[in-house]
């Protein structure tokens, strides 16, 4: 076996050095970082993607328990709510659906905006050089 | 004589990660027992699987109540739902499911399925007729979650005999330049904390050792906000040399490994960790801080940290590198513990739970 390793007698060594040598932790902290300004494509095709698959939320009563009476329960609460459960579904679903498609239509203009852009910045290289 | 029929269930079965390395080790472990007829069964294949070790779902065969499922819990999937429909005699392999706090503001997908894969572990409670975790950290959890079977711990079974392959020489060659590398490899996840290794470094690289690296393995897929926001911050704190490689294949990870001088581990949530075993494998030293299951897997072996103090462990990683006995050291009680995640111990544990299971 090899002899123990004594972690609190090193950590006393490294504090001591860190204090003779007046070493100081000035890094940002990693939540102080605004990833928000960033847009990122690649992402937003994900979350997009993301919302194509689970946009819809089905209206039904799901029943997964083992017990005949919990899914016989569940059934019978089901039947007695689902008058004001289903509109107010059917009303997110479409809601989420609209959502989606504003924001698909809204990345298929950013993606054309970006193409034409790109397509300006390779005319006016041209341009620049042929006045060189 | 009849086989004894064991199949696999696994919502993904991905090639090379934790959950992946897991089935297919059980599964060539079960295919070397003449008795038994296995296979695995899962929703999404990697193509790199062997199309004789997996088929999709729908070709699960007609089972019975002699056979035995042995079903890998991950994540939120379809077939956790499907389980509770299949006869026979049910074995979860619990891997642990990463809390939904862990992917707010960076993957509605992420968290939305570790929300549901919770809200289905729970309910499937009394569906097993027996648990198998990949800790005690795992076991404890189920229990919390009102698991009432017997639940064994068996660790992830790791076939050490992989990474003796031949590790990518470009890899070895661009890398190995007087530079200290610091490792860590983990899918990039906020959970793993990448934010924490890459701060250490900074303040090692700046303060003890200018010619140094950091590598971090891992892919990002799904979670590219996490991604960006850590490149970001590489750039913010003007810090030079750190690699974030990717998906990579194996033999690229094994050349990581053995450029490596320091394991560093700041991840706050963890199942089993097997990066952990790799950096013994590899005679790495470790440091990582404690939290969930990674006391346990480090076992004696490693730095255990029970603050995060940065400059701390910048300045540990230069007391590690500075001192070949301490370093020694720490590699000969990764050698310990490494023995006892043998393949062949592993095994045994999980071939005698099983046999447990079929006498009762």
């Amino acid at each position: 076996m090899s002899k123990e390793i004594n972690i609190e007698e090193i950590l006393i060594e490294i504090r001591n050095d860190i204090e003779a040598r007046n070493l100081k932790d000035d890094i940002i902290d990693f939540e102080d970082i605004r990833i928000e300004d960033l847009f990122s494509m690649e992402r937003l095709n994900h979350e997009l993607g993301y919302l194509h698959v689970n946009w819809y939320v089905p209206v039904d009563c799901q029943q997964y328990s083992n017990n005949k009476l919990v899914n016989f329960m569940k059934k019978i609460i089901w039947r007695l709510t689902r008058f004001m459960i289903a509109p107010i579904v059917l009303w997110q679903n479409d809601l989420n659906a609209t959502m989606t498609r504003a924001i698909a239509e809204l990345k298929n203009d950013i993606e054309d905006k970006n193409k034409k852009i790109a397509e300006l910045e390779r005319k006016i290289e041209k341009l620049r050089e042929s006045n060189k | 004589m009849c086989k004894l029929r064991i199949i696999q269930m696994t919502p993904t079965f991905t090639y090379g990660d934790g959950v992946g390395n897991d089935v297919m080790a059980i599964h060539n472990y079960l295919l070397s027992k003449p008795n038994v007829d296995t296979k695995v069964y899962s929703e999404v294949i990697d193509e790199r699987i062997p199309e004789d070790v997996a088929e999709n779902i729908s070709m699960l065969p007609l089972l019975n109540e002699n056979d035995i499922i042995i079903f890998h819990i991950s994540t939120g999937s379809k077939l956790n739902e499907l389980i509770t429909e299949i006869p026979g005699k049910k074995i979860f392999k619990y891997h642990n499911i990463t809390s939904p706090k862990w992917f707010d503001g960076y993957s509605m997908q992420g968290k939305a399925l570790s929300e549901k894969g919770l809200e289905q572990v729970r309910r499937l409670r009394n569906v097993p007729d027996l648990c198998l975790a990949d800790s005690e950290f795992n076991k404890q959890e189920l229990i919390k979650m009102g698991y009432k079977c017997p639940i064994a711990v068996v660790p992830i079974l790791i076939p050490l005999e992989d990474y003796k392959q031949k590790a990518d020489e470009e890899i070895i060659k661009q890398y190995r330049d007087g530079y200290t590398n610091i490792l860590f490899t983990g899918r990039i996840v906020p959970n793993k904390k990448q934010e924490d290794v890459i701060r250490s470094f900074a303040l090692y690289k700046k303060y003890y050792n200018p010619k140094s690296r950091l590598i971090l393995i891992g892919a990002y897929s799904g979670i590219e906000r996490y991604y960006e926001q850590l490149q970001l911050y590489t750039d913010t704190i003007r810090v030079d040399d750190v690699i974030f490689t990717g998906k990579i294949s194996f033999t690229q990870i094994l050349a990581y490994y053995e450029l490596a001088d320091v394991f560093l581990c700041m991840s706050e949530h963890e199942g089993f960790c097997i990066p952990l075993i790799e950096a013994m494998v590899f005679q790495t030293p470790i440091i990582a801080y404690d939290s969930c299951a990674i006391s346990e897997t480090m076992g004696c072996g490693g730095i255990l940290l029970k603050e995060k103090n940065f400059l701390e462990i910048a300045g540990l990683v230069n007391y590690v590198m500075k001192n070949p006995d301490i370093r020694e050291n720490i590699i000969k009680k990764q050698r310990e513990k490494l023995e006892m995640m043998s393949y062949d111990r592993v095994v045994s544990i999980l071939w005698d739970e099983i046999k447990k299971l079929l006498q009762r």
